[in-house]
């Protein structure tokens, strides 16, 4: 399964970073990380109203 | 200091009931982190020497692997009746618009879950409103 986001944090017993640059998509290069043993909640910015 | 971080990652990652001081000596390589210690630490590691065992890229991914440091601060993450979390999530963000919904997480040290579903009830009350990131 694939999720695409703007923004989310991991929280993970084991966080690896992989050290070579990805191909996101033609215009954009990223990083990959594994996780193992966690959660991943989708971030969103909150105001009070 | 990276080094020595990058030791007990190791021993924890795979699990070596050897103390740090145990550990002789240690250089970094391309190849990887090469300890010479004990020969029980070295057949665990199940490496062709029993001297010097190395870690294949573990110093490619010494920057970015992260592990339990069990001497790092812990954040017990609590579970708390829905009002008070939504209350003190109500608090948080009337003093801290913009906040993600991992700052309330850590900064509350609240369970995701209550987080969550405080969040969604507050919304469908009309007492906050989440924007995407990214968005205007």
């Amino acid at each position: 399964m694939k999720v695409l986001f703007a923004a989310a944090t991991a929280y993970a017993r084991k966080i690896d970073v992989k050290p070579k640059i990805v191909v996101l998509t033609s215009s954009h290069r990223g990083r990959m990380a594994t996780i193992d043993n966690g959660w991943i909640v989708i971030e969103q910015e909150w105001y009070a109203k | 200091m990276v080094q020595q971080t990058a030791i007990k990652s190791l021993l924890k990652e795979y699990q070596f009931t050897m103390s740090e001081t145990e550990v002789k000596t240690w250089t970094s390589s391309e190849h990887g982190i090469i300890v010479s210690g004990t020969t029980k630490f070295a057949m665990n590691l199940n490496t062709v020497s029993t001297s010097n065992p190395v870690v294949p890229n573990f110093t490619q991914t010494l920057t970015g692997t992260l592990t339990l440091d069990e001497n790092a601060p812990v954040v017990e993450l609590k579970k708390i009746p829905i009002e008070d979390a939504k209350r003190l999530i109500h608090q948080y963000l009337r003093e801290h618009p913009g906040s993600r919904t991992s700052d309330l997480i850590i900064e509350l040290a609240l369970e995701p879950d209550i987080v969550i579903e405080a969040l969604y009830q507050l919304r469908c009350e009309g007492k906050v409103e989440g924007k995407n990131i990214g968005t205007k």
